[in-house]
């Protein structure tokens, strides 16, 4: 009882150790400020590769692409493992002729729609089910002179940057009233490229004009700045890739969702030994060589340049970090040595009535435990408090001296992640106070080593 | 004298004053590392916008031919070191086997281009070559080309026409990213594979661009394509121009893009980038181009004034994006700092705990000092400079780290490198191939005074504290 009642005095009375509790304060607000908004931009950037990627892809560097996708879905749907698998074309394209190069992907936007999340990237058509680019099955009062059925079904989502919306907002309307208005024709020009690899169709590349039906919002830059997406089979017909040259059509990749209940990193290796077993039946068939190079990856895999760098970066915040935590723990170490010197004779008596080295240690480690975790708790407190209000904080900033830490037409950042990870918290509040029983253990070990006349004899 | 000397014994004899001096090198190391990382990376970018958009940019549409006279005119004026003609256009560029990429197409005056060193000592062919580099075709890519388009003549029933020179592919000269990606681990080309990728082509690469339509000239927009020859690779630093620019001759892509106006005169929307000799500042080149404008607009196109005067003549650092993101690094410098200046107020709170400390230990001296006469102002003073001796001593030593690592930091990242196993610092997410290993010495004293005010406040509360002890008290007991 002695112990509680000395740790609480040595607490209350000596004014020293608000020092220590203000130094494990400010480690503690100041790593779950920086690793909570860090870890915040790490899981959104992760979310939103993972919902534009789905779970695994199976591509080939290349734009000629690989034959046999549709056989290998159909393969794959009918299995435990997938819940639902769609081809895709990337190429690279023009638009109007004379625009910086983009990315064209072609879609299936009912199926990609069951793969990924990109029907919750779209502005006009986020809630409406089926998502299609067709412009016959959006528009009420298409002109028909203008549009053939076949023109009806070119419709193409542009990709876009947040800030590039205003200017659509003041011309359309989702109902086909405003359809005059934004009748958008955009020019697409690509490769034809053959099945040898070779340049296929028209000598000046190959082009067809879209009509503007939505656009698309991913949060991730390099997506948003340079893409647009067109259907599958138009984009495969315009690349030469629908088996115009008497081969059996292409595609770039295969986009796959998973099972609920399949691990992703079990679910990549099944369909690897899927895609081994289908390759080996398709070795001899028209084409096949074409399927040995192909990759299979996990979102992560696909899109590890652009994640890869937030990761390394949150892990030096922690190393920087680091050594303020020794910092602090130096603190304490200081602190308590100060606090054993001045107490020695105090510790004289306790050992003197018959407590022991052991229990005399554990006045200090206690208390180094008591001030990490009054700290700790002040610290949690303030920096949740921060993170919480982190976007109201930015706000007033932005109010009173115009600054934004990150505006959204510089970063696709909507807001400053302001949610608080349970766990992390946790684990820093943990580590606080382990720092704390660390910085007081020596002290504790000079206090329980102290010889009782030694301490007692100076008087 | 005594003041001085006690504090100089304190800092020699009290161990755990190293901690406080460790703590203070450390941070002022930091701030130096941070602040020369940032500092050189935005100078790194600055430099590098300088080098490709020039320092001043004029942006001026008028017949191609006249563009010879009006660079010309410029670079007579004595503050103005070199002025070349530039254009960029988008483009599709295909390789072969399936491989293309999206670039932009820039034509540049390669005589011109190749007065900076940068661009020069970049070529991987060319750099070493006596003269200046040149877009021709070698003998042996001569032949080659020759060789390709012979072959499709036949395809298409051509046969028996003599070839010239000038049927045969454009040379070009292409980024290092567009034919080879870095390594993954070291972040490097492989610059021998890219030289035999370049001596080994047997066909040339494609290109397909659009072409506006032009109203006043009523002609609708176009597609073209053309093929060109890679005859050298360049690697300026920059990632986001080594991976996807293909540069080619000026008058080539002006005839190309160009548009015929109703007199037969190519007319072609061309950039003059100005860069001025050493000395002269950006306003002083913007001033000799506006002179030089003044004089070709009066003389050559016989526009009035107030046309001339309406010709944008823009410093490169401040065209939106250039701008933009200067800013954008400037502020996460500021928010770096505010991180570390926090690390400054935990290390004020460690060398108070230390001085606390001392003074409790040396009551006795103080008392010893008080009693032969020294003021309480003496006392205090005793141990502020003990503060400030250790701020002095940690910012002294932190400089000295903080130079070495800056120095050193590509070192320290290879290391580090190689022992995470995955490359930290890479051109692709960074910008630039090397980490900026320049010391920002502007910042350094600025960094020293926070070393040693963070150490002198740390010793301000422990100070008042033993200048208020009473000598009667710390001398009683024995």
């Amino acid at each position: 009882m002695f112990k509680y009642l000395l740790i609480w005095r040595y607490l209350i009375r000596k004014r020293i150790t608000s020092i220590a509790i203000v130094a494990v304060m400010l480690l503690v607000m100041l790593i779950l400020v920086v690793l909570s908004v860090m870890s915040g931009l790490l899981q959104e950037t992760r979310d939103r590769n993972h919902q534009w990627t789905g779970d695994i892809v199976i591509s080939r560097d290349s734009l000629v692409g690989f034959p046999y996708y549709q056989e290998f879905i159909d393969s794959l749907v009918s299995c435990d493992l997938v819940d639902s698998a769609t081809p895709m074309i990337k190429t690279f394209g023009l638009q109007n002729y004379d625009s910086e190069p983009l990315v064209i992907f072609g879609i299936r936007p009912i199926e990609l729609c069951r793969v990924t999340d990109f029907a919750q990237t779209l502005h006009y058509q986020k809630d409406r089910k089926p998502l299609s680019l067709n412009l016959g099955d959006l528009y009420r009062d298409l002109p028909s002179d203008e549009f053939s059925e076949e023109n009806k079904r070119r419709g193409v989502i542009w990709a876009t940057h947040s800030i590039g919306r205003p200017q659509f907002d003041n011309n359309i309307e989702w109902d086909g009233h405003y359809f005059d208005e934004i009748i958008l024709p955009l020019d697409i020009t690509v490769f034809g490229v053959s099945s040898r690899g070779k340049l296929i169709g028209s000598a000046m590349g190959e082009s067809q004009r879209f009509w503007y039906v939505d656009d698309s919002v991913s949060g991730l830059v390099d997506i948003d700045t340079s893409s647009r997406y067109v259907d599958f089979d138009e984009l495969q017909n315009l690349c030469w890739m629908a088996g115009q040259d008497n081969r059996p059509p292409r595609a770039n990749e295969i986009r796959i969702r998973l099972k609920e209940d399949v691990a992703l990193s079990a679910g990549r290796l099944r369909v690897i030994k899927r895609w081994d077993d289908f390759v080996k039946t398709r070795q001899d068939a028209g084409q096949g060589d074409l399927l040995g190079d192909c990759t299979v990856q996990t979102w992560k895999q696909y899109r590890r340049s652009f994640i890869a760098p937030m990761e390394k970066e949150k892990s030096m915040m922690i190393m920087v970090f680091g050594m303020i935590a020794v910092v602090a723990a130096f603190i304490i170490f200081i602190i308590f040595y100060m606090i054993v010197t001045e107490k020695i004779k105090d510790f004289g008596i306790i050992k003197s009535v018959g407590a022991s080295s052991w229990m005399v240690s554990q006045i200090f480690l206690g208390f180094g435990a008591l001030v990490g975790t009054i700290g700790a708790i002040l610290g949690t407190g303030l920096g949740c408090a921060i993170v919480m209000n982190s976007n109201r904080i930015e706000d007033f900033m932005f109010r009173c001296f115009e600054f934004r830490l990150w505006p959204p037409d510089m970063y696709a950042i909507d807001k400053i992640p302001d949610v608080v990870n349970v766990s992390e918290a946790a684990i820093i509040a943990g580590i606080a106070i382990l720092v704390s029983m660390v910085g007081a253990a020596l002290p504790a070990l000079r206090a329980a080593r102290l010889n009782v006349v030694e301490a007692l004899r100076v008087e | 004298m005594y003041k001085i000397f006690l504090c100089l014994r304190y800092l020699c004899k009290r161990r755990i004053a190293f901690f406080g001096t460790a703590a203070v090198m450390l941070s002022v190391a930091l701030l130096i590392i941070i602040t020369s990382l940032f500092t050189g990376f935005i100078h790194l970018f600055e430099d590098h916008s300088q080098r490709f958009w020039g320092q001043v940019i004029v942006g001026i549409d008028i017949p191609s031919t006249d563009y010879k006279t009006l660079i010309d005119t410029l670079e007579q004026n004595p503050a103005i070191e070199t002025a070349r003609p530039h254009m960029t256009h988008g483009g599709l560029l295909y390789l072969g086997e399936g491989k293309a990429r999206g670039v932009q197409l820039v034509g540049i005056d390669l005589s011109r281009r190749a007065r900076d060193d940068y661009f020069r000592a970049g070529l991987l062919l060319q750099s070493q070559v006596q003269g200046v580099p040149t877009f021709n075709l070698s003998d042996d890519a001569k032949t080659k080309s020759r060789a390709w388009l012979q072959k499709k003549m036949e395809r298409i029933g051509r046969t028996g026409q003599t070839i010239d020179d000038k049927d045969l592919p454009i040379g070009a000269i292409v980024g290092i990213g567009v034919l080879g990606q870095p390594d993954d681990l070291t972040d490097e080309y492989d610059k021998a594979a890219i030289a035999r990728e370049l001596a080994d082509r047997t066909d040339p690469m494609v290109i397909t661009l659009g072409k506006s339509g032009d109203k006043a000239s009523d002609s609708a927009p176009e597609k073209l394509k053309r093929t060109c020859w890679p005859v050298d690779v360049v690697q300026i630093g920059q990632h986001h121009y080594d991976s996807a620019t293909v540069y080619l001759p000026i008058e080539y892509l002006m005839e190309l893009t160009g548009t015929v106006d109703g007199d037969g005169v190519l007319r072609s929307g061309v950039q003059v980038q100005i860069t001025g000799k050493p000395g002269y500042a950006t306003e002083d080149v913007i001033a000799a181009t506006r002179a030089g404008l003044g004089v070709f607009g009066r003389t050559v196109l016989k526009w009035p004034d107030h046309i001339i005067a309406s010709i944008p003549v823009v410093a490169s650092l401040e065209i939106g994006p250039v701008r933009d993101l200067t800013r954008e690094f400037n502020k996460q410098l500021v928010i770096l700092q505010v991180i570390v200046g926090f690390i400054c107020l935990v290390v004020a709170l460690l060398i108070f705990v230390i001085l606390l400390m001392i003074v409790m230990q040396k009551q006795r001296d103080i008392g010893i000092i008080r009693a032969l006469g020294c003021s309480r102002w003496g006392v205090a003073w005793i141990f502020l400079g003990y503060g400030a001796c250790i701020g002095l001593v940690g910012s002294g030593l932190g400089v000295g780290l903080g130079i070495w690592a800056t120095w050193h930091i590509n070192g320290i990242e290879g290391f580090l490198s190689q022992l995470l196993g995955f490359k930290i610092w890479k051109s692709g997410v960074y910008m630039f191939s090397q980490i900026p290993d320049r010391v920002d010495v502007s910042s350094l004293l600025w960094i020293v005074i926070v070393g040693i005010v963070t150490a002198t406040l740390g010793a301000f509360l422990p100070a008042v504290r033993a200048a208020r002890l009473q000598p009667v008290v710390t001398l009683r007991h024995e």
